[in-house]
């Protein structure tokens, strides 16, 4: 299945990095340390090819286990490269999808979790129904139930064992409104997303034939950002690779570790990486960032890593701009002034090489408007977008939007992979060959008479939702959510919605990314890389927020650091003149100074 | 891995056949009882040979006794198999499809019914279609990603060796010798290959052969015309290095003859060494994981010993021994047993193969004409390690023979062995015709067959000795604990219970009436001072007066012979002994006509002739 020679062209140009080398040589386990733009995505990858074509044999395979939807897209596009094309032996998703789909849904009668027969995966509206009866039952009174599902999360993360009394003692009442939403949630024969890894965990560390059964389907766990990926994929990771006796291979970076308030820790890591069975590389080259910007990154970090660019490497700006009045005058002027003197130094500079990052999502609607405003398109990735760019089926959407909107003359995207990936989203429904050659027609006949960039949006999601969606979401069990996104989003377009109808081609255009602007949070910014990068609204109050803990302070400095090593040629530093943040100051000082 | 269970509904021969299996099957039971046909349900399971439209069952594939086939009407295969986790690529392809309430126990089903969604009663056999899932979701199906790794093979039963091993696509030599050929250097083939040429080139140039050559050339174009000819000429075969390994054949008597020139039973023979080869080297080289090998009578064309020494091996060194080396060379990186990598499926008339065959792997199919064919196997009863070293020693051919029959008389020895076909003809009574054979145990440990013979459902009688020892007879113990067995296997209620009720019966007379009810039937003393006891005193004496005893012997025989009541049973059994008792037996048989047949045995007769 995987063209070998394809792989071993890629590994020679890890040869030269003497660290990406021994990662690719490693044989045990092994933990990637891998900074910003250190070519940790190339390196695993590679890695990825070379286990799967020499290590393991059919029809044992790999786990790849990344942060979300879009880090596993852009892992499976990159072994696509490599001539490996996604089959039974190779799983690649979120720590949630892994946990549904190899453990949750083989696997729950017989490791005894006491799921309702056929469980589906709860919508919001569900998870919203089933706390406000908790609440009921269990807190009651006057407020918001909904308040209280930031703690009622946190309280389930931190007991990954029930087992132990701090589960009743630590705080009984939190305790107690999680038992009853859960049994809720029971009742309505669903489980929630964060049931996912725990309910899995519980499942692996209750039944012994399991963990082995993972091993033998599995001899290799890929993980990668595991900084991010929070306590119950650590146990797991504890158990299946260091008892069970599968080989890890994690990659990494404790710097970038800004998910704490899902449950992550950079600690975990830490520990992870210093183990003596483990072997431990770190990356220390980034090819990314402009020299300038390395080394002001240290400062912006506020640890020396001595990381640095490679010999030769471009030096790239940092640009500091001080502004007077409020975010809406500051994205006026970002809009106005910052992105034509961009566009002038960079003349070649598509539009979709700039990105905007700030703190939270209603900052980004002042920004927004200012970009419509004066014409320019956009593609928010924050609460606030039109629709969550981490949905699979919008993602997929847009794929076919994009083969409506000429990619059925151009082969972009190709039409396999189209179906392909559709395929996939709904593969529990899909059982026969059959089953998948009917999806395939409905599927093509319904593109092929909406070849047409000026058609309705509206119309165009309506109709891919009434042939090829609806007839098949009823027994999926992962799509109920991703399913009531669509429907929020045509919602919106249509007649009585808050978003004005928009032709089928600026939605295939969102899809290629191309000739607009970027719109996100620092922390939706994870992974991604620009030519340019705005980071808007650095002050304090907002970077760090008012009144953090120490810990909150380490990790906002760690999502500014996030923030500031997305950019290549130019990074760009927001923020109202008497009020910058301390992580901008101590980087213009430092900076100064040299 | 192994396979522990077989359901199979609705299909063919069988309404509801659900045994349980040791691993390896051998299958006996008569002809037309479905063997194949559990055979070709396996396949459905199993075999990536089988392509889907043959999976595609019809109307005429569901069992015969169904009155009528509605839209509920389910035609299912199931396996189960345990053990599966000893070999992590078996445990990789099999994991997913565990029992909901037993994750030691995997299941593959083969299910047909009627089209979902069809608005009226299935009237053709388009009108049904099937799946293949594994546990007990029908959303985990599975297909030919795993009878890739796990795979049936299957010998039918009127194979044509012969002709496999001459085509070239279709023989078992090809593969092996494929990759034989994978790691010969390219260059040095080639210079065979013109070497081959030049040789074969001198060959066709003798004068004769080349006016040949002409003579055929000439007549083709002659009759074919310019444009339809194909220029034909004479030679060896083609000769360039790639295809230099097809030339190779497999030749018998030390390279004097071909396959073609083999027996029938010599060829068959050879197919199953190139088969087992090829099922090993798929095995050590990943190809496959498990093979399931099925051999339908493998006893053709075989004679007697080379079945017993053919199939000893198969099942003693291949499949066991395939387990063994695989541990051995695996045990150093992962130190685990990797499980036997290959299961026999056999279908069998022969004894021989059946006496060599592994205790535990006997399913015996029987044809119950309104339940269609049930199954009886040995592999769930619990034989002690004992039971099954005494059965497998004594399960030889002879004895093999009552796994064939419709029913057994079990008994002591020889002399009963020889005697009574002889004593149930005198009732009128042809044992032949009732399938009934007589089986000697060699002593008084019945136990183990009385268990064999229930496992397989195979009726039966024991006949015994009383055996008075210091005043109590031996075979009350005996009786008492085949009665225990024989209770169990039946499945009875309370047990216990019933062995109190007959301990607490106070004489003998009555219990022994009791134990006849399970089929054991004892007299009085021994066989033959019961006999002499009765009508056979005349022709006893008669009998060892054919051997050289001496004058004080011959003696004591015409005292006892004008006054049977004298006779001394210890010496009469001394005397019988130093003849052979089975020797005693066969001269007696002949001198039986019209005497009355002992009780215990015409009951015995009796009794099993009425439940076959």
């Amino acid at each position: 299945m995987s063209d070998r020679a394809l792989y071993l062209k890629a590994a020679e140009d890890l040869r030269p990095n003497d660290k990406q080398w021994q990662a690719y040589e490693s044989g045990g386990h092994c933990v990637l340390l891998a900074g910003p733009g250190s070519g940790k995505t190339k390196t695993l990858t590679v890695k990825l090819a070379r286990m799967l074509s020499e290590d393991v044999e059919d029809p044992r395979g790999i786990a790849c286990i990344t942060y979300n939807n879009e880090c596993a897209r852009e892992l499976e596009m990159r072994l696509d490269g490599l001539g490996i094309a996604p089959d039974g032996r190779v799983f690649i998703g979120t720590v949630h999808s892994f946990s549904l789909t190899q453990i949750l849904v083989p696997y729950a009668k017989v490791a005894g979790l006491g799921l309702p027969d056929d469980f589906q995966v709860a919508t919001r509206r569900q998870t919203r129904a089933a706390l406000e009866n908790a609440h009921a039952k269990v807190i009651m009174g006057p407020e918001n139930p909904q308040t209280w599902d930031f703690r009622l999360g946190q309280h389930r993360r931190r007991f990954l064992n029930r087992d132990v009394d701090a589960w009743k003692t630590a705080d009984p009442q939190l305790t107690k409104l999680v038992e009853a939403y859960e049994a809720e949630l029971r009742q309505m024969g669903v489980i929630d997303f964060d049931d996912m890894p725990l309910l899995a965990l519980r499942a692996l560390a209750t039944n012994a034939w399991l963990r082995k059964a993972i091993a033998a389907k599995y001899p290799i766990l890929a993980v990668d950002e595991y900084q991010d990926l929070g306590r119950a994929l650590h146990a797991m990771v504890m158990g299946l690779c260091f008892s069970a006796g599968i080989r890890l291979f994690a990659v990494g970076d404790v710097d970038q570790s800004i998910y704490g308030f899902t449950g992550a820790n950079p600690e975990l890591l830490k520990k992870l990486s210093e183990r003596d069975d483990v072997e431990t590389v770190r990356l220390g080259l980034n090819y990314r960032c402009g020299s300038q910007i390395v080394t002001a990154s240290e400062y912006a970090l506020g640890e020396a890593r001595g990381y640095r660019a490679p010999d030769g490497a471009h030096e790239g700006t940092i640009y500091f701009h001080p502004c007077t009045g409020g975010y809406a005058a500051q994205a006026r002027y970002l809009i106005e002034q910052l992105i034509p003197e961009i566009r002038a130094r960079r003349p070649d500079l598509n539009l979709g090489e700039i990105a905007i990052l700030y703190p939270a999502a209603f900052i980004g609607d002042e920004v927004a408007t200012a970009a419509a405003d004066n014409g320019y398109g956009v593609i928010r990735t924050d609460g606030n977008a039109l629709y969550p760019r981490g949905s699979r089926l919008m993602r997929w959407l847009e794929q076919c939007a994009m083969w409506c909107c000429g990619g059925w003359r151009s082969g972009q995207p190709r039409v396999s992979r189209v179906i392909a990936e559709g395929a996939r989203l709904f593969h529990e429904l899909l059982a026969t060959d059959d089953d998948r050659l009917q999806f395939q027609r409905d599927l093509i006949a319904t593109l092929w008479d909406r070849r047409d960039d000026t058609l309705s949006l509206h119309d165009w999601l309506v109709a891919l939702r009434d042939k090829i969606i609806k007839p098949r979401i009823d027994r999926a069990r992962s799509l109920a959510d991703e399913f009531e996104t669509l429907n929020t989003f045509i919602n919106r377009l249509g007649p009585t919605g808050d978003v004005e109808d928009f032709p089928l081609g600026e939605f295939a255009g969102i899809g290629t990314g191309l000739d607009r602007i970027n719109l996100s949070t620092l922390h939706s910014a994870k992974g991604r890389e620009f030519d340019a990068v705005i980071l808007f609204g650095m002050e304090e109050g907002r970077l760090p927020r008012n009144n953090a803990s120490h810990g909150e302070i380490r990790e906002a400095r760690r999502l500014f650091y996030v923030g500031f090593t997305r950019a290549r040629h130019e990074i760009h530093l927001m923020y109202g003149q008497h009020n910058p943040s301390r992580f901008v100051t101590e980087v213009q000082e430092r900076l100064e100074g040299e | 891995m192994y396979l522990s269970r077989i359901k199979i509904e609705n299909f063919r021969n069988f309404r509801d056949l659900d045994v349980a299996l040791g691993g390896n099957v051998v299958i006996v039971g008569e002809n037309r009882v479905g063997k194949s046909n559990l055979l070709f349900g396996l396949r459905l399971i199993f075999d990536p040979s089988l392509p889907d439209s043959s999976r595609q069952l019809g109307l005429a594939d569901f069992w015969d006794g169904l009155e009528e086939i509605t839209s509920e009407t389910i035609m299912t295969v199931s396996v189960e198999i345990k053990d599966f986790e000893d070999d992590p690529d078996v445990l990789a392809v099999l994991t997913d499809f565990r029992l909901d309430d037993d994750p030691d126990t995997v299941r593959l089903t083969y299910k047909l019914r009627a089209t979902p969604g069809l608005d009226h009663a299935p009237a053709s056999d388009d009108d049904f279609s099937f799946i293949c899932f594994g546990g007990e979701s029908e959303a985990k199906r599975f297909g030919h990603d795993l009878r890739r790794r796990i795979t049936m093979d299957l010998l039918p039963a009127l194979r044509d060796a012969e002709g496999d091993l001459a085509a070239w696509r279709r023989s078992p030599l090809r593969p092996l010798v494929e990759d034989a050929f994978v790691a010969v250097d390219a260059a040095k083939l080639k210079e065979i290959g013109e070497k081959i040429a030049e040789t074969s080139k001198a060959a066709i140039e003798f004068g004769e052969v080349k006016a040949l050559e002409g003579r055929i050339a000439e007549l083709f174009l002659a009759m074919a015309g310019a444009k339809q000819d194909v220029k034909p000429s004479l030679g060896f075969s083609a000769t360039d290095a790639a295809r230099i390994n097809r030339q190779i054949r497999l030749l018998i008597d030390e390279g004097r003859r071909g396959v073609a020139d083999a027996s029938l039973g010599s060829a068959n023979l050879i197919f199953l060494t190139l088969k087992l080869l090829d099922l090993q080297r798929l095995i050590e080289t990943n190809k496959r994981d498990h093979s399931l090998l099925a051999i339908e009578e493998p006893e053709a064309h075989l004679h007697p010993h080379l079945q017993r020494l053919v199939y000893k091996h198969l099942f003693e060194t291949i499949v066991e021994g395939a387990a063994a080396e695989d541990a051995e060379t695996e045990e150093e990186d992962t130190g685990a047993d990797e499980g036997e990598p290959m299961s026999v499926i056999l279908t069998t008339h022969s004894p021989h193969i059946a006496s060599v065959a592994p205790l535990e792997s006997l399913l015996l199919l029987r044809s119950d004409a309104d339940q269609g064919t049930t199954g009886y196997s040995t592999a769930a009863t619990d034989f002690t390690e004992a039971e099954e070293e005494d059965l497998s020693r004594y399960l030889d051919v002879t004895r093999a023979e009552m796994v064939f029959a419709r029913g057994v008389l079990l008994v002591e020895g020889d002399a009963e062995r020889f005697l009574i076909p002889t004593l149930a003809e005198e009732l009128d009574i042809s044992l032949d015709e009732h399938g009934v054979s007589v089986c000697s145990v060699a002593g008084t440990n019945f136990q183990p067959y009385v268990k064999l013979l229930c496992a397989l459902g195979i009726p039966f009688a024991v006949i015994t000795d009383f055996d008075m020892i210091d005043g109590r007879p031996r075979s009350y113990k005996r009786c008492l604990k085949l009665t225990r067995t024989i209770d169990t296997a039946r499945g009875g209620a309370d047990t216990d219970g019933l062995i109190a009720a007959i301990k607490a019966i106070d004489n003998y007379d009555e219990t022994y009436e009791k134990f006849e009810d399970f089929g054991l039937f004892v007299n009085d003393s021994t066989l033959e001072t019961e006999m002499f006891g009765g009508d056979y005193a005349e022709a006893m004496i008669a009998t060892l007066r054919e051997h050289n005893f001496s004058a004080e012997r011959l003696a004591l025989l015409d005292a006892w012979e004008t006054k049977p009541s004298d006779v001394d049973a210890e010496i009469l059994i001394k005397m019988i002994e130093q003849m052979g008792k089975g020797r005693f037996a066969q001269r007696l048989a002949s001198r039986i006509k019209g005497l009355t047949v002992p009780h215990y045995i015409a009951n015995a007769i009796n009794h099993v002739i009425g439940i076959v």
